[in-house]
């Protein structure tokens, strides 16, 4: 029904360049670096078709207000590997330790720290597709993130848009490197973003001192009132930018979906 | 407008004589510009009538009067010479047709045309009246309809004064038909009579017809002294109007209103600017017109070099610059399409290619026309009309243009239904627009699967890349190219080494990518600087906090995108905190919204833009053609749309040079390739249809508006 063609609108539709917003971004911790391939890709193609009745309006009163509320809401948001496809698995560790989050230190160097104030929860779950047949491993994080109201995703957002104003290139970790990273961002109605609030995405290149690279790596964010929702997949040797657009598709749609059910007036 | 004839000369008091306008017994009018390039109407009396008696005195005496006659319904005196051997006199000059050319070939006005027309008139000749000027000749010939507003030309000046009505066949003083029964009587001409005057000018307008009839001068006169007036169904159908038009042509000049009154008794409000209350055909006229200006010459020439001036009687200066760009391109465009039918044509094989069928040629305006960005769409089919009829204007013209527009108000869920409203009319060729980015996406597809040519000069974002892009011409350079402009002048020449830059996503996502851009390219103009940035969410009205923090971090340069509203108050905080550095601002937030917010706080304010400013030297000529069209200078973008229009009609004439009507996907094909010479810089587009080279425009604000600097980047927009 609707979430069905809600879901398969996003997966078929590149839209160029959409992007949601959240401001810590990479998954930095927890990530599994293990051999990959290549792989270049493209842009996360987002939105939906232009239909703005994919947003239904927010019913402020389900926000939560206490981090209680919030981990719950957040359980019923996030995804396991299922809503990602037959072939993806668990990571280990699976998810990131929800009293920290990364932090873009002034070197451009992610960090974890504990979470700020205008954030009630987060969590960050860590997927692979294991390598076969000559291709490479593919890392996919999805995150989501409980703030109180619409206004403190808006800033986690643009907190967001200046890590990638100030740093270009950005170090996950020692010997996991992010360069040339690009963003580009569309609140609901721009450039035929129909599917979510707000979409912040970021592309650029994943260079692996293990797996080699450069190969694509692409960041893409979702928003719903105090929701928001990313996944980021990193590309290895085989992998086709279009066979990751449509994991990342996949899996913001799906969150925002769930994001849309919990917290939408018309829920459905 | 007819060439000079040989003994004409070709300077008269200060102004280089362009042609003749007319022609009468008392001299000849001749259409004239000043040193400063305005236009003027100048009118010159014939020697023989200057040695009446008292007539230069005379002469002197209005003139002086009517310089103090200050209407603007009635044409302006800007100069006289009563001593001269042949005493001239000039005044502007308005493009439009008579409402006598406009009442014959479109017929009668509307009735509140003609009241409103009225009130200009009686409001026009109360000036004069109560100055102690009498018109003695008001007309449907001596009523233009301008761009602006209606005028009363013809002030009764050296008319002769108290000669009689009809002192000789060649020197007929008044017009029978509109002359008053007083005046064809022999009397004096009082105000009174100009009255009965434009009472028979108002039945004509509304009826097409003579109040008094038609036929001989003795019979017109005759029949102006002794019988009722006829004024026709259509007058008769409003009683109001009726009625007073009666008292006008009343015979006892006494009982006629005096102008002041009549003004007063027409119940209709007064015309505003603009042309709104004439039909369409009158309106396309005047901007017909008013175009024709354009080929006209310069003021270049005469100033920098008077010695070359053209001898008297040779119509068309060697060096007609303009007429040359105007019309096609022909002299500067390499392989230009109008140069090439020209020279297949006088290569003995004229084939004309509408001879074959009879169809228009039709070039499309898809524009924001009643939206947000109205301002920016009216200006462009401004710009677009003014190409096609300088084009039309041509004689040698290889077929006649016709302009279609679409307005989709700026909002994307529009577009689709303008683009296939354009794109359903067979004779459409090609398309300028749309205005704004939002626009874009929703057309491109129709566009590009009818082949359709759409050439943008204002939708400049970055992020079009996924969807159809067949059809799309980008023809000013995208915005993206504004961050090098910004970082070679404040940083690489203004000495910014640490730039603030400011996203407000207030802003379009283009507004993002600009302060994005900003920061990545900074290092290519100077490679010590660094920069500090910061991004607010939609909606957020405080900026103060942000401000601060930025100057906390020591930036000595500021760049912000975002909204007029937005920059305003970043202006305001950076002038409140005594910044002094350079500051500049994405350039689609400039414009009267923001200065007025920004008040005096945007005082040097710099915007580096893809349009050049109205004031730049080299779209002169296009200003004042627009001057002469709408009553005012053009607005930003009117200068790109003329060029784009150009490129289109270029190569449409190109395209049409074989004799065969072109296709629509032919054309497609054409544009993408070659050169062409516009007035704002040279259209050449690279694999992806943007135009190359990067020629951006500096702008800065000093004394509360926009002032035009020059090219941001000299190099290469020289």
């Amino acid at each position: 029904m609707a979430g069905l063609f809600l879901i398969a609108g996003c997966t078929a539709d590149g839209s160029p360049k959409n992007g949601a917003a959240t401001s810590r971004t990479p998954a930095a911790s927890g990530t599994t670096s293990s051999p990959g391939g290549a792989g270049a890709s493209t842009p996360a193609a987002t939105a939906g078709g232009s239909g703005s009745e994919l947003v239904p309006e927010l019913d402020e009163s389900k926000q939560p207000k206490t981090v209680a509320e919030a981990r719950d809401l957040l359980g019923r948001i996030v995804i396991a590997e299922q809503a990602l496809g037959p072939e993806v698995v668990r990571s280990t560790p699976f998810e990131s330790d929800p009293g920290h989050w990364p932090v873009l230190d002034e070197g451009c160097v992610w960090q974890t720290a504990g979470l700020p104030a205008d954030v009630l929860a987060t969590s960050t779950r860590y997927f692979h597709i294991p390598a076969k047949d000559g291709r490479g491993r593919v890392r996919i994080n999805a995150t989501v993130t409980v703030h109180h109201n619409r206004e403190e995703s808006g800033w986690e957002t643009a907190r967001a848009m200046e890590e990638i104003l100030r740093c270009p290139n950005q170090k996950l970790r020692e010997g996991e490197d992010l360069k040339n990273l690009w963003g580009g961002s569309f609140y609901r109605g721009e450039q035929m973003n129909g599917w979510t609030e707000d979409a912040f995405t970021e592309t650029g290149e994943y260079v692996s001192a293990k797996d080699g690279g450069p190969y694509r790596y692409t960041w893409s964010q979702a928003q719903f009132g105090p929701v928001t929702v990313a996944v980021s997949a990193k590309g290895a040797v085989g992998v086709t930018e279009d066979s990751m657009n449509a994991f990342v598709a996949q899996g913001t749609s799906r969150m925002m979906l769930q994001a849309k059910q919990e917290l939408g007036k018309a829920a459905g | 407008m007819e060439p000079l004839h040989p003994s004409d000369p070709s300077r008269i008091g200060g102004h280089r004589l362009l042609g003749r306008l007319g022609a009468g017994g008392m001299g000849v009018v001749y259409l004239g510009r000043t040193d400063d390039g305005a236009l003027a109407a100048v009118k010159v009396i014939r020697a023989e009538y200057a040695e009446e008696a008292d007539f230069r005195a005379r002469f002197r005496r209005e003139a002086d009067i009517a310089t103090e006659v200050d209407s603007p319904w009635a044409v302006r005196i800007t100069g006289a010479d009563p001593d001269a051997p042949e005493p001239w006199l000039a005044t502007s000059f308005v493009a439009g047709p008579s409402l006598a050319e406009a009442v014959t070939a479109h017929g009668p006005l509307p009735l509140r045309a003609v009241r409103l027309l009225g009130k200009a008139m009686a409001k026009a000749l109360g000036v004069m009246h109560e100055q102690g000027l009498v018109h003695r000749d008001v007309k449907p010939g001596n009523v233009l309809l301008g761009m602006d507003r209606p005028r009363l030309i013809d002030f009764g000046i050296a008319r002769g004064g108290e000669h009689t009505v009809l002192t000789s066949a060649d020197a007929v003083l008044g017009t029978p038909g509109f002359l008053p029964p007083e005046q064809a009587e022999g009397r004096p001409a009082e105000p009174a009579g100009d009255v009965f005057s434009l009472g028979c000018l108002l039945a004509y307008a509304a009826t097409g017809r003579l109040p008094f009839g038609a036929g001989t001068v003795d019979a017109v006169l005759y029949r102006t002294v002794h019988d009722e007036a006829d004024l026709g169904p259509e007058v008769l159908a409003d009683p109001e109007l009726t009625g007073l038009l009666r008292t006008c042509l009343a015979k006892d000049p006494d009982t006629r209103p005096s102008a002041r009154e009549l003004d007063d008794a027409l119940t209709e409000d007064t015309p505003g600017e603009g042309t709104d209350w004439l039909p369409d055909p009158v309106v396309a006229t005047i901007a017909e017109r008013a175009a024709a200006l354009l080929a006209l010459p310069g003021i270049d020439e005469t100033v920098a070099d008077p010695d070359a001036a053209p001898a008297p009687g040779t119509a068309v200066p060697t060096r007609r610059r303009f007429l040359a760009l105007a019309s096609g391109g022909a002299v500067l465009a390499a392989g230009g399409g109008l140069a090439a039918w020209l020279a297949l044509r006088e290569g003995g094989k004229p084939k004309d290619p509408t001879a074959a069928a009879p169809r228009k040629w039709t070039i499309g305006v898809h524009a924001d026309l009643s939206g947000p960005q109205k301002a920016a769409g009216q200006a462009q089919e401004r710009g677009v009309r003014l190409a096609v009829e300088a084009f039309n204007s041509r004689k040698d013209k290889p077929f006649t243009l016709t302009v279609a527009t679409a307005d989709d108000a700026g909002k994307a869920d529009r577009s689709a239904a303008a683009a296939t409203e354009l794109i359903a009319d067979r004779d459409l060729f090609a398309v300028i627009g749309p205005t704004g980015n939002d626009s874009v996406i929703p057309c491109l597809e129709l566009y590009g699967e009818a082949s359709v040519p759409l050439v943008t000069v204002s939708a400049l974002a970055t992020t079009f890349s996924i969807t159809d892009r067949r059809s799309f011409f980008q023809s000013c350079p995208i915005s993206s190219a504004q961050a090098a402009m910004v970082n070679l002048q404040l940083a690489g020449k203004q000495g910014v080494r640490r730039m603030g830059i400011l996203s407000d996503r207030g802003g379009d996502t283009d507004t993002w990518q600009a302060s994005l851009l900003v920061g990545r390219t900074i290092n290519y103009f100077a490679a010590e600087a660094t920069y500090y940035g910061r991004v607010v969410p939609r909606g957020v009205q405080d900026l103060a906090a942000v401000v601060t923090d930025m100057l906390a971090h020591g930036v000595d340069g500021f760049f912000y995108t975002g909204t007029p509203a937005g920059g305003a108050k970043v202006a305001g905080l950076l002038a409140a905190a005594g910044f002094k550095g350079p500051r500049a601002a994405d350039y689609t937030i400039a414009g009267p919204e923001y200065l007025a917010a920004a008040g005096p706080a945007a005082e040097g304010w710099q915007f580096f833009t893809p349009y050049t400013g109205p004031e730049a030297p080299e779209v002169a000529e296009m200003t004042r053609a627009h001057r002469a069209a709408y009553g005012s200078a053009p607005d930003i973008w009117t200068a790109e749309a003329f060029d784009a229009t150009r490129l289109v009609i270029d190569r449409l004439v190109a395209t049409a040079a074989g004799g065969e009507r072109p296709s629509r996907a032919g054309l497609l094909t054409a544009l993408a390739q070659g050169t062409f010479r516009g007035l704002t810089k040279e259209y050449t587009f690279d694999e992806r249809r943007q135009v190359k080279g990067n020629i951006y425009f500096m702008h800065k604000v000093e004394g509360g508006r926009m002032r035009y600097v020059g090219p941001a980047n000299p190099l290469t927009a020289g």
